[in-house]
């Protein structure tokens, strides 16, 4: 039985040097990642400050205020947001769940928070499978609010009156604002479908990451997420009825309805939430600065797909003289009487006079048999929008412009003005030229658009 | 008095002593035989491994033999754990390892068994599908109590550190607590 010991300890020994044979940390690899996820809320892609628009902040009806806003213009009385508030439930790449975590963090509208200033909020994320090709990032936003939202109701002179402001609870706390995720829920086109209670578009926001995503093992990757928020907000108006039985708005800020038109009394304003991810490798990126003519923003894509066919700037951005681009004929919300008052039977009154008249047009679109059908067009309409993508690579120029963290390879870079892209928009194809191929390498690059 | 108690004193001092030899007899009958057994119940990442993993419900198996020249017992273990977390990260943990049984001398029906043991254990980790052998050491802690002369049942609660500090650049070890109910066989009898 000595013997017998003897081969039990041999046996031990064996196997414990035969375990001596580990090449790789896996317990490091376990608690680690690769994968380094930062969020921004900028068009820009670019990490210098210098190189991001600053923020407008004017608030007025031909910019800043949505002209769905019908019930109770209030310019004077609304201020720009000073806050903005995110609660992700979790982020998966494509249906990996890659951050089973949530994540909540607190932007100052401000040219300094990290969040605008393209220096990004990093999200906690574990690893992805190695040599795994992801498309898409999904975000299931719970919560996007912006403060300075304001209250106001018909009062028994029927006229309006500022009430409280409206509070949300976010990270549970109390806060003053609006959540206006839960008015991105759906497009305005997925409320005329029967199937609309099952579509959800802000849980998951599906982000298209341009290129794909692709890592391999032992590879430190950056994926960097954009929103288009910053310079792309708008005040909306929500029309309910007070606790008091009184007609109340909301005035709430919230995205640009740039792409998919607000009209009044729209309660749902989804597919405005523009995101664009981006892959890049740390140690294999160039900066590529220039000089521009005018202030302006300087964009960069691929001159390859991933495929290897040539692409242009018109594989990203829409045209806004293509049929498909205009909102089409709907049908329209029936008025309502707001005040008890000669003025609100009068408003009244004209407001029914113009609901006759839209909702013959709906009628007439109905039942045509052309391609001026209602759901040819709103189908044509959809699909338009959801072809829209974002530029991997962004930076604005004063004059001079500094584009950083760009992977090596071959882009074609556009220019256009910042005549061309006003508030709470984004570029026309129409109006981004002065197309430049280049060759990008590792160090310092110069494109100049003279 | 005093002779009733001394006679009282030596007939209860007599039945215990009685009692005791008998029921080590019984016990050592049986319990010092070889024994095959099976194990299952939570299975634990503690330390830093907890950060990462969530516990699960996993078991494994072992044979055991006396050494008659020492109050030992050796054995082989093994077992299968896999744990998940809330996210894509996964540990899969085979420990195969021999370990050294001391069983406590202290006489009752109920057999205490400390234990120490080294070996390796095939390390697997998910998103990265990579694996490894890693060196392992463990201590136990284990009762169990006859039920007949075939089958003892018993609890365990075993320490598995799967140590990678020999590996450069590494900073985590895997730290992970078996706990289980233990079912094994006397064999031989």
């Amino acid at each position: 039985m000595k013997k017998f010991l003897n081969y039990i300890v041999f046996f031990a020994a064996i196997v414990t040097v035969y375990g001596c044979t580990g090449k790789k940390a896996l317990f490091d690899e376990l608690s680690g990642s690769h994968l380094t996820v930062i969020i921004k809320g900028t068009f820009e892609s670019t990490d210098n400050a210098l190189s991001i628009k600053n923020w407008d902040t004017t608030v007025s009806p031909t910019q800043s205020i949505d002209d769905s806003v019908n019930d109770c213009i209030t310019d004077s009385s609304e201020q720009f947001p000073t806050t903005f508030m995110v609660d992700i439930a979790e982020m998966r790449m494509d249906d990996d769940e890659v951050s089973n975590y949530r994540q909540v963090f607190t932007a100052q509208v401000s040219d300094k928070d990290p969040f605008f200033n393209g220096q990004g909020v990093r999200l906690k994320c574990d690893d992805v499978k190695p040599g795994k090709m992801y498309n898409s990032v999904k975000l299931y936003i719970r919560k996007l609010i912006f403060d300075n939202a304001t209250q106001w109701f018909v009062n028994a002179e029927g006229e309006w009156e500022q009430d409280s402001s409206p509070q949300v609870i976010f990270h549970e706390q109390t806060v003053n604002g609006f959540d206006f995720n839960q008015v991105l829920v759906n497009t305005f086109y997925d409320t005329l479908k029967v199937n609309s209670a099952n579509i959800n578009r802000v849980f998951p926001l599906e982000i298209p990451i341009d290129g794909g995503l692709k890592v391999n093992e032992d590879e430190e990757v950056v994926l960097e997420i954009r929103l288009i928020i910053k310079n792309f907000i708008k005040l909306y108006e929500y029309d309910f009825t007070n606790k008091n039985g009184y007609k109340a708005v909301y005035h709430y800020w919230a995205v640009s309805d740039w792409l998919r038109d607000v009209q009044p009394d729209d309660v749902y304003i989804g597919g405005n939430l523009l995101g664009v991810a981006r892959v890049y490798r740390k140690d294999t990126v160039a900066t590529v600065s220039g000089s521009t003519s005018s202030s302006g923003y300087v964009i960069a894509i691929p001159a390859y797909d991933i495929n290897g066919n040539p692409q242009t700037i018109a594989n990203y951005f829409l045209d806004d003289d293509n049929s498909s681009w205009v909102r089409p004929v709907y049908q329209p919300h029936t008025p309502s009487l707001q005040t008890s008052t000669i003025e609100g039977f009068l408003d009244y009154y004209l407001r029914y006079e113009q609901y006759k008249v839209e909702y013959n047009t709906f009628v007439a679109a109905v039942n045509a048999t052309d391609n001026t059908n209602y759901e040819f067009v709103w189908n044509a309409y959809d699909g338009y929008k959801w072809s829209l993508r974002l530029p991997p690579l962004v930076a604005h120029s004063n004059g001079s412009y500094t584009l950083t963290n760009v992977p090596l390879g071959v882009y074609n870079f556009y220019f256009v003005a910042d005549g061309d892209v006003l508030y709470g928009t984004l570029p026309d194809v129409d109006n981004v030229g002065s197309e430049k191929t280049a060759t990008i390498n590792i160090g310092s690059n110069t494109v100049d658009f003279p | 008095m005093k002779l009733k108690v001394f006679w009282l004193f030596v007939a209860i001092s007599l039945l215990c002593i009685s009692t005791d030899v008998f029921a080590q007899r019984k016990k050592a009958d049986y319990f010092l035989k070889p024994q095959v057994g099976i194990w299952f119940g939570p299975v634990t990442p503690v330390f830093s491994t907890a950060d990462d993993v969530d516990t699960a419900l996993w078991g494994g198996g072992f044979v055991r033999f006396n050494v008659f020249a020492l109050p030992l017992k050796v054995g082989f273990d093994s077992s299968y754990e896999h744990f998940k977390s809330e996210g894509v990260k996964e540990l899969t943990v085979i420990p195969v390892y021999g370990n050294v049984l001391w069983r406590l001398p202290i006489d009752m029906p109920i057999a205490f068994q400390l234990k120490a043991g080294a070996g390796s254990a095939k390390v697997t980790i998910q998103p990265d599908n990579a694996s490894q052998w890693d060196p392992l050491g463990m201590l136990g802690f284990e009762l169990s109590f006859p039920a007949g002369k075939w089958i003892n049942i018993g609890l365990r609660i075993d320490y598995l550190f799967i140590y990678e500090g020999y590996i450069k650049g590494a900073s985590k070890n895997g730290h992970i607590i078996n706990t289980g109910l233990t079912l094994y066989l006397n064999i031989g009898i």
